[in-house]
């Protein structure tokens, strides 16, 4: 049976945010919102100071708590291990933004991608604006991918919540998640944690590794190692 | 590993549920608190309660009602409320909550037409006695759901096993208050005495004499009891609860103390204790006095849990 995670590498890592950006353009994630997301952090006292830069995105926990307390079976678990959400049957109560360790799940309060309706442009007489490039394309987001739409919904309209999904629109195709494909560092290792002679079960062999939150009880398959 | 960075942590911050879900919780305890007092009222004083506990029995699901609604506001997709009927989830607290508070409403709401149509005979049914029984079960399930909700999400602010039994007793005194109000107001034998008396209610009878100083009071001591206990319990419960609590205090701690302490435990314990104590019935004026600031710290209450439970843990 496959159980997808993932394993990101903190001494590969450059903090570039090239992840963000990369799961922004294949998802068609709204402004304002991030399904790959980070925090960092910085400890003790100078000269003796540690920064960290922590990439975050949804842990497809096996005991998730968004799936527990979704009144709908909106979030559920699949087949392989992946926490994913049905925008059908989302009513919008947020109780999974509330139960998530990870603040991780966002909510579309306003309808999504109004950035393409505005009407000033970046650079007053030097760029066009959004709407008129939505009117010279002909597209309504002239920056779409409808590949994401295989799976899930590609945009999630108001008032429901969406999260990251591991790219499971590409996994089904043997592809990699995009942010796994897209960092620079090769920081991250995706793959099936029930087959021993997995990439990532390799990293894990080589290195200790650690979770967020365990204490959390929600067995997450983001892992982070050399951190 | 140290997860969140504090910064960023408080930047983020909003609630994600807003004074529409303490409405919601609000409403509804005033609502469940007035069913309960009511059913107690139509069970033990049967018909000679009929006038309090024909207004009871349609507040209740009113206020139940009026607490959904605004929480259906709160919702993203407030249409597509029905689905939790179809795609139930048992695992889900919140799944549970659709179905409780709407049979309450139903069993309610069907409790009023019952006495609406048979009047005092409707008191002699043992239809009648067993929708009310039923209902009050149902009653206490909602006012306990509305804890439950909150502690099931696992947050740290609200993963305390003391929260819905709170919430329950703020809902039960806040309700009982509510309902002698009405009493006082829409009874007009009462009022027409010249803004005497009213801690009797007209449900007493020769062999039995409800006073309501006895239950607020009691009322009013258990949560006072439960709020201390709770507060004592953090102490115990972990680094979370802690930060929690502390979040509770930096943010609302003015409105804690004045709001929920102050006018919602100290004064209505004053009120209904020295009533209690002095063997003196409430007058008009002070058993409406008594409701507004249970009221007030009872919203204030639930109002404060809710949004200090939602803030960032700093540090964590």
């Amino acid at each position: 049976m496959t159980k997808y995670g993932m394993v990101i590498d903190l001494h590969k890592c450059v903090g570039c945010s090239g992840c963000s950006i990369a799961c922004k353009n294949e998802n068609n994630v709204d402004t304002g919102m991030f399904w790959a997301h980070y925090f960092h952090e910085t400890k003790g006292s100078f000269p003796n100071v540690n920064y960290k830069y922590v990439p975050t995105l949804c842990n497809h926990c096996e005991d998730a708590a968004c799936v527990r307390v979704c009144p709908t079976q909106a979030m559920y678990k699949d087949e392989n291990g992946l926490t994913l959400h049905d925008p059908d049957k989302c009513i919008g109560c947020k109780s999974c933004m509330q139960a998530c360790p990870y603040g991780v799940i966002n909510f579309n309060k306003n309808k999504p991608h109004r950035r393409w309706e505005e009407t000033a442009a970046a650079i007053k007489g030097g760029t066009a604006t959004s709407k008129e490039l939505q009117e010279r394309t002909g597209q309504e987001l002239p920056y779409y991918n409808a590949d994401r739409a295989f799976t899930y919904e590609g945009i999630r309209s108001k008032g429901i919540v969406e999260k990251c999904t591991f790219c499971d629109h590409r996994i089904k195709d043997n592809l990699r998640p995009y942010c796994v494909e897209s960092c620079p560092a090769d920081a991250r290792t995706f793959g099936d944690l029930d087959d021993p002679s997995s990439d990532i079960n390799k990293v894990l062999a080589q290195y200790s590794s650690q979770v967020l939150k365990p204490e959390k009880g929600t067995k997450p398959r983001v892992f982070y190692v050399r951190g | 590993m140290y997860l969140i960075d504090k910064e960023v942590k408080e930047m983020d911050f909003h609630a994600y549920w807003d004074y529409r879900v303490a409405l919601d919780l609000f409403l509804g305890g005033v609502g469940i608190g007035v069913f309960l007092l009511a059913a107690y009222f139509s069970l033990v004083f049967k018909e000679k309660s009929f006038k309090v506990t024909r207004l009871g029995f349609i507040i209740a699901p009113v206020l139940v009602g009026l607490g959904v609604f605004a929480l259906l506001t709160e919702l993203g997709k407030p249409f597509r409320m029905l689905s939790t009927f179809i795609n139930v989830n048992p695992t889900s607290v919140t799944s549970w909550g659709g179905f409780l508070q709407t049979i309450f409403i139903l069993l309610s709401f069907v409790i009023f037409l019952v006495v609406w149509k048979y009047k005092q005979n409707a008191y002699q049914m043992s239809l009648f006695k067993g929708l009310v029984i039923a209902g009050s079960v149902f009653a206490l399930a909602v006012g306990i759901y509305h804890g439950l909700l909150l502690m099931s999400l696992g947050v740290a602010g609200w993963a305390n096993g003391l929260i819905p039994v709170m919430f329950l007793v703020s809902s039960i005194l806040s309700g009982s208050s509510v309902l002698m109000v009405v009493e006082a107001v829409f009874m007009r034998s009462i009022i027409g005495r010249g803004k005497e008396v009213y801690s009797e209610t007209a449900a007493s009878s020769d062999a039995q004499v409800f006073t309501y100083s006895k239950l607020l009071v009691s009322l009013v001591g258990i949560q006072a009891l439960l709020i201390l206990t709770w507060r004592i319990s953090l102490n115990s419960a972990g680094t979370e609860a802690i930060i929690a609590y502390q979040n509770l205090i930096s943010h609302f701690g003015v409105y804690w103390w004045i709001l929920v302490v102050a006018i919602g435990l100290v004064i209505p314990l004053t009120i209904a204790g020295y009533s209690t104590l002095k063997k003196i019935k409430m007058n008009f004026y002070t058993a409406m006095i008594f409701t507004a600031v249970v009221l007030i710290g009872s919203y204030a209450f639930k109002h404060i849990i809710l949004y200090s439970g939602q803030i960032p843990l700093a540090g964590l």
